[in-house]
This record gives C-alpha cells, sequence and structure tokens, in this order.
C-alpha cells in the first residue's frame, strides 16, 4: 500500500478549517467601538453603589468597628460588617483551594487594605465619604513580610483558626499529575 | 457639596449638567452621560483606560474635574465611527491586527493613537511604543497593537502597510 503524499502545510490549515488561519474575531466591532458591556458599564433600575473600608495594619486584632458616623449620611442604605454577614452566614466562604476565608475582617485583620466594613449607598461619592467615617480601633500585632520567616517557630501566627490544621489545604502538596511524583 | 453647571461638548453634541464640583470627568461620562466606552482601570492615572481627547490633547479622565472641560470638545471611542456605523480606520486597524483580546484597554489605546496620528502622521515604532506608554494593556503585550497603529497610519497615508518580519 502507498503511504498517502504529505500535505503541504496550507492544505493541512485549509484540510483543519479556522485553524493556521488568521480571523477577525466578531466581538471586537463592538470592543473597538466602546460597546464591550462589562460588569462596571451594566446599569439597571435601583442599583446602588458600594465601597469598602480597608485595614491600615497588616496584622491587627479589631477591638471596635464603629459605623454610626457612616450610617448616619444621607444617601447610605446600609453598612455591613463580619457581624451582619455571620446573620447571614456568609462571613466566611470557601476558597477555591479547599480553605475559608473572611468575606470581610472578623476578628482579626491578616493583611494591609483587608476588606473590613462595605458601605453601600446611592452615589459613589457618598459611598466613598462614608466609608472614610467608619472608625475602627485596633490592637497592633507582629507582622509577618517574610515568607521564610513565616516557617520559624514562634513565628508571629495569623491564621488563629487554622492553628496546628495538618491537613486539607494546608496539609501536604499531593500532586496527581504522575510527572511530578 | 458644592454643585457646578458644566457644559461641554462631547462627541459633536453639547451636553449641559448640573453636578457636584467633584465630579471626576470620567464618572460625568460614564454615569450621567452612560458613555461606558471610557473605562476605569485603575483610579490612579496609570492605566489609561479612561483616555478621552479634550481640545486636541489626550487627557486621562480619571485625573481631571468635569468642571475642568467646561467649554471643551471633548471626543470618547464612541463618537469615533462615522455617523453611518463605518469604522474608524483605527478601529478596523485594531481588529485586522489583533490589537485586542480582551478589549478593556481598547477605547483609550484607540482614542490616544487617533491623538498621535495626528501629531505625527508617520511614527516610527519606537515612536508609537513612546506615544501609547501611558496606555497599559495586560493581554495582548502590545506588539500587535503597535502593528494596528503602523497599519491604520499605512491606510491614512494611502501606502501599502508591510508587516516588519519577527
Amino acid at each position: 500500500m502507498n503511504a498517502p503524499t504529505p500535505l503541504t502545510s496550507l492544505e493541512r490549515a485549509e484540510k483543519l478549517k479556522g485553524m493556521g488561519f488568521k480571523r477577525k474575531r466578531v466581538e471586537d466591532v463592538r470592543f473597538t467601538q466602546g460597546r464591550g458591556n462589562y460588569v462596571d458599564d451594566i446599569k439597571l433600575p435601583g442599583m446602588l453603589h458600594g465601597d469598602f473600608h480597608r485595614s491600615s495594619h497588616a496584622h491587627a486584632r479589631i477591638l471596635k468597628i464603629d459605623t454610626a458616623k457612616a450610617k448616619a449620611v444621607p444617601g447610605v442604605v446600609a453598612v455591613l460588617t463580619a457581624e451582619e454577614l455571620k446573620g447571614v452566614n456568609f462571613a466566611w466562604m470557601p476558597t477555591l483551594a479547599g480553605d475559608m476565608q473572611m468575606v470581610l475582617a472578623d476578628g482579626k485583620v491578616l493583611f494591609q487594605n483587608q476588606e473590613i466594613a462595605f458601605v453601600i449607598a446611592t452615589d459613589r461619592y457618598i459611598a466613598a465619604d462614608a466609608a472614610d467615617l467608619i472608625e475602627v480601633e485596633y490592637e497592633a500585632l507582629p507582622v509577618l513580610v517574610d515568607p521564610f520567616k513565616a516557617m520559624d517557630d514562634g513565628a508571629p501566627l495569623l491564621r488563629e483558626d487554622i492553628k496546628d490544621k495538618k491537613d486539607g489545604a494546608h496539609g501536604p502538596r499531593k500532586h496527581y499529575n504522575h510527572i511530578f511524583n | 457639596m458644592s454643585k457646578s453647571n458644566v457644559s461641554m461638548t462631547v462627541n459633536g453634541k453639547a451636553v449641559s449638567a448640573e453636578v457636584e464640583s467633584r465630579t471626576l470627568l470620567i464618572h460625568y461620562l460614564r454615569e450621567n452621560l452612560s458613555l461606558t466606552g471610557p473605562h476605569i482601570g485603575c483610579e490612579t492615572g496609570h492605566c489609561g483606560a479612561c483616555t478621552v481627547d479634550i481640545d486636541g490633547k489626550s487627557v486621562k479622565s480619571c485625573t481631571i474635574f468635569a468642571v475642568q472641560a467646561s467649554g471643551a470638545n471633548v471626543l470618547t471611542i464612541e463618537g469615533m465611527a462615522a455617523a453611518d456605523g463605518t469604522l474608524h480606520v483605527l478601529q478596523e486597524a485594531f481588529r485586522e491586527m489583533h490589537g485586542l483580546q480582551c478589549g478593556y484597554c481598547t477605547p483609550g489605546m484607540i482614542v490616544r493613537a487617533h491623538r498621535l496620528l495626528q501629531e505625527n502622521k508617520n511614527p516610527s515604532e519606537a515612536e508609537i511604543r513612546m506615544g501609547i506608554s501611558g496606555n497599559l494593556c495586560r493581554c495582548t503585550g502590545y506588539q500587535n497593537i503597535v502593528k494596528a497603529i503602523q497599519y491604520a497610519a499605512a491606510k491614512i497615508n494611502g501606502v501599502d502597510y508591510k508587516e516588519a518580519a519577527e
């Protein structure tokens, strides 16, 4: 039996359809005209604006969150903290890596700029103003800025909720790909 | 909060509104005028996704107040295509040369490139790279954006576009 004649690269590309060809993208017509309709571009009736009050500490215990001044700003609809989220069982959420993380700081902040409170208002400027008026009382804790020092005995413990936990997302890494075994 | 009256021409249309004096131009364009082509990427003046053209200059619209554009002639990406819907040569060029993926930086890129080609009709690759250095793209790596601008420049100048060997 004769071996089939090898195809030229052009013939091969033609047979594959679509592959190896330059194609004009359909969506580029609207993207290049500023009609991408990204999430931030969507406007629906009754939509509100949100802004965060964020941590000024890299590691601290939260002693008190005072949202009274923020709530008093005209146009502010709600101010959420971990306390409010606990009421709807949403203070912590699962991560893709199988861990859990705080939605809004719950008792502690673990990094600078961590979200502590969320302000919902009728206008983005009002939301930002009110977020600035939130007062947080902190007790500063030792910070960790070096990943190697994080492994030292007696290193500051950030995640008290998983202290001594050695399985699951915090256990030894398992590789399911044989290449790495 | 004190209010100010702003009147300007945006994409050839006279517009006017009472806004808080501290309203940034990007918020005025996006929220009051519903022109959501200019995007808010970084809110710090770095990324250029909010770039618009004001009286013949490229301006990052998150760095100025709406009142500072009072009386000005503003062009956003929405004003680039012809009234009959025909795409501007730069819009065609970005599509043709795959100068975009997610498209978030594209409105700012095109409006900036438009001004660049007014300032320099036949820019070199280095001049294009310098000319768009205020606009960040996180998808394409600029290679095809530069090609798109070269392609558009060639079209505008009526010469054949020759892709440089890589």
